[in-house]
């Protein structure tokens, strides 16, 4: 009848017209579906009752008090009650089938803002140090009109540059002095901005608007790696769901189209174009997203009814990280052929690459270290057993989405971060998987439901151990920050700032045209020797120092949680170094404040030169 | 009252008159600057690109238009400043020239015509099962 014979022309066009709000389409009906019930009600009351109680946990917060499992141990009993009050009036309003599309993005928007608006509230000054270190790379993009000389390790960014670029423009369109001020909201204004093509996502599946709903809560719930922040990934992640949401919109299972649609099964022109722009952005932004976008492809591309749509798109995205690859990152890639080569032959040191080691780790951390790898786990069993009890999610293109990272999984460590990439990429597809094995409303929808909120709060609980138990290590006091601007405003360019670990805001600041040694990345025996006797430890990265470039040694409160927490270099290895250089001559305090300590070194024989 | 692809039209020289004329920094230039780049080009690609009809015009529609209009300024950005960067030839005037004609050839140009039609409504569609409330799996796949 002059249509493609497509799953969803027959059987299958349950799934695609499964639109009708509720049961029957009668005058009686409509009109009951006009009465607001009880449980309606307290849906409704429960998500601003839970906003207005999460806001009026925060008042008064001790950030001091973090160690072992960071924000976990902080946060009043009241911010836990507003979660579960949150998890519950979600669990209610999914048990009415009549619940407006409204009331579930408010309840999903108000999960984005408990989880992740939260440490924006409540620290002074942007988390996380590889923000800060993206905010210096934007800044040196500026400074230097393009690419940034003399990057050494940071010269990546020169070769994808996307972000930053495009970080750079738009601070100057705006006349802003700094990237900081919105860098600090990016982890919940980028969360809030990924439901949109998520939705679209889940919407090219089914058209059931609880299912969907729930398939954002799930992903929420359990996304704990935290590639939120202000990145090249957290951009490159969200144009590459876009990109996927597009590419199952368009294949002929697609939910989109509606009953009487003629499938086409092509690409419009028009929409190919758009595609490819995407494509670019990413290829151009991030190293490892393409990669992720390739092997998603590919796997689509396996049911023989894919190809139509998703070859065209494999072939683009094909041509252009190839010509990326070949052209700007060309330095980057002929220098690590060999690294990746390796890896490739070494699969399964990739895979656990990743893994902390736990035995040096503080007995917190090793419990923060179990519960994400537990959580992360159950969702990939969860999405298993979806694949088995739900037959009707096979014929989607989730299930090969899940399994899309394991081929990038095996070919590279990535800095050991691979493990937990791979989990993000696979998470979308995942948590619909889950969301079709629990939303499942057979026989008493309501009382299942309800029934699944202790498995939501478990979720959830999974999440906020992995999400906030290293915050004592990712937050930085107002004195930290001074100290490092301090360092940036004051060291002379040729300098080189030493400090035990990455965690000191504003280490990167005009990274250009300083050298930069961090102890916690050197070889075990310079470790070793550091921490024997802190002075002679240092010494061979600050031999070289002269007054004119002189060398400073940073320490600073965040610096001692981390490696408290890493358990890379001893606890106590802060409170000794600066003891030592305390009386050691050379060394001279140049700033001091609560929470940080820069001491400045500029070679035995030149005296104090202070 | 002034069709939306006027707007579109009209915003990149708004934008780059805010971004020439205004202080740095200033509340009117960071709200012209940011709405144009964030919503705009975005928005006309996406206009211009679209499949007719759209998706039944539901929500999906409404919601894919949002998500192309961020994606695809966003993205058109990228295309514009990676190359004047990687040439050394940036500037704020060329790349905001640059969007703000791209955006206005987008936005005037006539739409495509895609090939997503409705098939002729006549066509009875037999075997195909009514909907399952609530029910997104088809049951007899179960």
């Amino acid at each position: 009848m002059g249509k493609l014979p497509t799953l969803t022309n027959g059987p299958m066009a349950a799934l695609t017209s499964a639109v009708r709000r509720w049961p029957g389409s009668g005058a009686t009906d409509r009109r009951g579906s006009n009465r607001t019930t009880p449980r309606q009600w307290t849906a409704r009351c429960v998500l601003p009752v839970a906003l207005a109680l999460w806001l009026l946990s925060l008042r008064h917060v001790d950030l001091g008090g973090m160690r072992d499992y960071g924000l976990l141990q902080v946060l009043p009993v009241l911010f836990w009650v507003a979660l579960a009050l949150l998890t519950l009036g979600f669990c209610l309003a999914l048990t009415d089938r009549r619940t407006a599309g409204g009331w579930f993005a408010g309840y999903v928007l108000g999960l984005i803002a408990v989880i992740h608006a939260t440490p924006t509230l409540l620290f002074p000054t942007l988390r996380y140090s590889w923000a800060w270190k993206h905010v210096a790379v934007v800044d040196a993009v500026i400074r230097n009109r393009g690419t940034v000389p003399h990057a050494e390790k940071l010269d990546i960014y020169n070769q994808w540059p996307g972000f930053f670029d495009l970080n750079a423009f738009f601070m100057q369109a705006t006349g802003l002095d700094s990237a900081l001020g919105y860098a600090t909201w990016t982890p919940p204004v980028f969360n809030a901005v990924l439901l949109a093509p998520l939705l679209l996502l889940y919407r090219t599946v089914t058209r059931d608007r609880r299912l969907i709903w729930g398939g954002a809560w799930i992903f929420y719930s359990c996304s704990w790696v935290g590639q939120d922040y202000f990145a090249p990934q957290a951009f490159a992640f969200l144009l590459f769901v876009t990109v996927i949401a597009l590419v199952m919109g368009q294949l002929p299972t697609s939910a989109l189209y509606r009953p009487g649609d003629i499938r086409t099964d092509r690409w419009p022109v028009g929409r190919f174009v758009l595609l490819v722009l995407v494509q670019f952005a990413i290829i151009c932004s991030h190293p490892l997203t393409p990669l992720m976008l390739l092997s998603a492809l590919v796997v689509l591309s396996i049911p023989r009814r894919n190809r139509r749509v998703v070859l065209p798109a494999l072939g683009s995205a094909l041509v252009l990280t190839a010509a990326w690859d070949a052209t700007v990152a060309r330095p980057y890639i002929s220098d690590n052929v060999h690294d990746f080569l390796g890896s490739l032959l070494q699969p399964d040191s990739n895979v656990v690459s990743g893994l902390a080691a736990l035995g040096a780790a503080p007995p917190g951390q090793v419990v923060v270290s179990w519960v994400d790898r537990s959580l992360s786990a159950a969702v990939f069993l969860l999405a298993a057993i979806a694949f088995l009890a739900r037959p009707w999610v096979r014929r989607t293109g989730l299930p090969l989405l899940v399994l899309a990272p394991l081929p990038i999984l095996t070919a590279n460590a990535y800095g050991g971060e691979m493990i937990f990439r791979a989990y993000l990429f696979a998470l979308p597809a995942a948590a619909f998987l889950i969301a079709a094995l629990l939303f499942k409303w057979g026989k008493r929808p309501r009382l299942r439901t309800l029934a699944l909120f202790p498995l939501l709060l478990a979720l959830l609980g999974g999440l906020v151990f992995g999400y906030y138990g290293k915050e004592a290590a990712d937050y930085f006091t107002k004195s930290e920050v001074a100290a490092g601007r301090f360092l940036a405003a004051t060291a002379p360019p040729g300098s080189t700032i030493v400090s035990l670990t990455s965690t000191v805001p504003g280490l990167y600041l005009r990274y250009d045209e300083n050298l930069r040694v961090q102890l916690d990345q050197q070889d075990i025996e310079d470790r070793r020797r550091l921490v024997r006797n802190p002075v002679e430890g240092l010494e061979p990265f600050v031999e070289g120092a002269t007054p004119a470039r002189p060398a400073y040694i940073i320490l600073s409160r965040a610096q001692a949680a981390d490696t408290y927490l890493r358990g890379v270099l001893p606890a106590d290895t802060m409170q000794r170094v600066q003891s030592a250089l305390a009386k050691g001559s050379g060394y001279i305090p140049v700033y001091r404040s609560k929470d940080a300590v820069v001491y400045r070194y500029q070679g035995t024989k030149s005296g104090d030169g202070s | 009252m002034i069709p939306l692809r006027w707007v579109l039209a009209l915003s990149g020289w708004a934008a780059l008159a805010a971004v020439t004329f205004l202080p740095d920094g200033g509340v009117l230039r960071v709200a012209a600057a940011t709405a144009f780049l964030v919503v705009c080009p975005g928005l006309a690609a996406s206009r211009w690109a679209r499949s007719a009809p759209p998706y039944a015009g539901d929500r999906t529609a409404l919601l894919e238009a949002g998500v192309l209009g961020v994606v695809l300024s966003l993205s058109l950005a990228v295309l514009v400043v990676v190359p004047l960067y990687l040439s050394d030839t940036f500037t704020i005037t060329r790349a905001l020239v640059a969007l703000a004609a791209v955006t206005s050839v987008l936005a005037l140009v006539p739409r495509r015509l895609g090939r997503r039609r409705l098939a002729p409504r006549a066509v009875p569609d037999a075997g195909t099962p009514t909907a399952v409330a609530d029910q997104p799996e088809p049951r007899a796949s179960e």
